[in-house]
């Protein structure tokens, strides 16, 4: 575990189901009788119960696992936005984590101003923005309209600046959450060259995805969630293999329908 | 226009669903709910009781009402300010916080930069006009500043405190104009310090936004106002709330992404 640039031990992390049932009065009041007589006793959900891992450089981990199975509450976990109620979690190095694109922008400001906006966002400085401003604008092809407020820019705009954005961050250790599908099919040649950089540069990567073929194509490991907790670890075929027996799929039987996503989020095909 | 009104009828099962919806909105994750609509009249006419009843039958007069309304209004603009733009600082940013790992502290000091941006304006203009119909400088002037800085790092404390409150109780949102309005009628704001009753006095003033009105009107106005109880109450509220609000923060702090 030493030389792990991610390691969790025994984490894990629970949300107070009443969260969204306590807005009345009545269901107050009957909770705080419930308190003053000693039987109450809040409903939990564990979105992670227990879970270690360790990644260590170089590692190219693939997330699988049906939808909320606790994938994102992993990623984010790692990143720091959620804090474990026990266990504990290390992370060596700087962190990015590419859970939506778009985060920190305003429509009301310029796409330069937007820039500026989620370049400080997502931690980066005034140097290393003003530094990396025109590759940002470059590779999102909006030169003719980067000083125009970006409630006039069609979503694929958006998109692509977000993405350039993402590629000049240059991270050490990447956590991306989902598909990073954007643009016309010439960006997203493009974006697919500029992730392939990015997997390279940085030195370790969490990938969730449920696109099979980029997981097994560029993992170098990968692990299943199911119910919070770590159900496999292993090279990516046979967690692959694992995942289709939970899902009760034969790996055959799944590939149609597999293709059919893939055809439809193609990004992380890198 | 007969048009208009037969589309409003046809289309009625439509408004009343929309009505619901914002009905709902309103109060969604309010604890009381609808009942906010009611408290709401109930307080105004408490109000209004304590000021018609208590303040303006004490028969004490001030010398000049539209520069002590017009310093109160400006200044107590900025805890109105805090309201709207300090207070939801965290939880209209939920998005943001549950993509990005980001100390919430910053988008309160966000906020309050905003609210200090918008209220300065009513300041300046305030003083400006305070400077144009000045007749003589009082020394008492110079402790202006000092407390114009304790009202705003009152109004910070109590914009942490709000926010992080804002997070988990969501009935903030109609609970905190109604405390403005009554901290506001309950503290010389709109009126000068000595129209306190004597008896009341003493009581009144434990609340600090009480005493730092009557700390400016001290200041500006020369107003006979008791210095002690006035500075030993803010400068009490200062270390408790700069204890207190940060605390409380730091606590709250770790389950604000998992509630949001």
């Amino acid at each position: 575990m030493n030389d792990a640039r991610i390691a969790l031990t025994d984490v894990s992390i629970r949300f107070r189901m009443a969260y969204q049932n306590n807005n009345s009065l009545p269901v107050v009041a009957k909770e705080c009788f419930n308190k003053l007589r000693g039987r109450w006793q809040p409903e939990y959900f564990y979105a992670l119960s227990n879970v270690s891992l360790a990644v260590r450089s170089g590692e190219i981990v693939g997330v699988l696992g049906r939808n909320g199975s606790g994938k994102s509450t992993l990623l984010r976990t790692i990143c720091g936005i959620y804090t474990p109620d026990t266990g504990a979690v290390q992370v060596d190095g700087r962190v990015s984590a590419l859970l939506q694109l778009g985060t920190g922008f305003n429509p009301v400001l310029s796409g330069r101003n937007n820039i500026w906006l989620g370049g400080l966002t997502l931690g980066l400085s005034r140097a290393q923005i003003e530094a990396q401003m025109p590759a940002i604008i470059a590779f999102a092809e909006l030169e003719s309209f980067i000083d125009i407020p970006m409630r006039y820019y069609s979503s694929g705009m958006m998109s692509r600046l977000s993405f350039a954005m993402v590629v000049a961050m240059e991270p050490d250790i990447l956590l991306i959450d989902e598909t990073l599908s954007v643009g016309d099919i010439g960006f997203q040649k493009k974006s697919r060259n500029a992730m392939q950089d990015l997997l390279q540069k940085a030195s370790c990567q969490m990938i969730v995805s449920h696109d099979m073929d980029t997981i097994e194509r560029i993992c170098t490991r990968a692990i299943l969630v199911e119910q919070g907790k770590i159900l496999a670890d292993d090279v990516p075929a046979k967690v692959i293999t694992e995942y289709h027996h939970l899902l009760n799929l034969a790996p055959e039987a799944a590939t149609p329908a597999q293709s059919v996503h893939h055809m439809m989020s193609p990004s992380l095909s890198v | 226009m007969r048009e208009l009104y037969r589309e409003v009828w046809r289309r009625r099962e439509l408004i009343h669903q929309l009505v619901r919806g914002q009905q709902q909105a309103s109060i969604h994750g309010m604890r009381l709910g609808s009942l906010w609509f009611t408290l709401v009249p109930l307080v105004q006419i408490a109000i209004y009781y304590f000021l018609i009843m208590v303040i303006f039958s004490s028969g004490a007069q001030s010398a000049s009402s539209f520069m002590i309304i017009t310093m109160g209004i400006m200044h107590y603009a900025l805890l109105i300010n805090v309201g709207s733009y300090t207070k939801p600082a965290i939880h209209t940013q939920a998005s943001l916080l549950l993509q990005v790992k980001l100390e919430p502290f910053v988008l309160i000091a966000a906020g309050f930069v905003r609210t200090l941006i918008l209220s300065r304006t009513g300041i300046v203009l305030f003083f400006l006009c305070y400077a144009f119909t000045l007749e003589t400088v009082s020394l008492r002037l110079l402790a202006y500043p000092f407390i114009l800085l304790a009202w705003i790092m009152l109004s910070w404390l109590i914009g942490i405190a709000m926010a992080t409150m804002a997070v988990y109780v969501r009935d903030l949102e109609r609970l905190f104009p109604i405390l403005l309005q009554i901290l506001m009628y309950a503290s010389p704001v709109l009126y000068a310090a000595n129209m306190f009753p004597a008896s009341y006095q003493t009581i009144l003033l434990l609340n600090p936004i009480a005493s730092m009105f009557a700390l400016f009107q001290w200041s500006l106005f020369d107003a006979p106002v008791a210095l002690m109880q006035p500075i030993l109450v803010i400068f009490f509220w200062l270390v408790v709330g700069t204890w207190g609000a940060h605390r409380f923060y730091l606590r709250m702090r770790p389950h604000f992404t998992k509630v949001l």
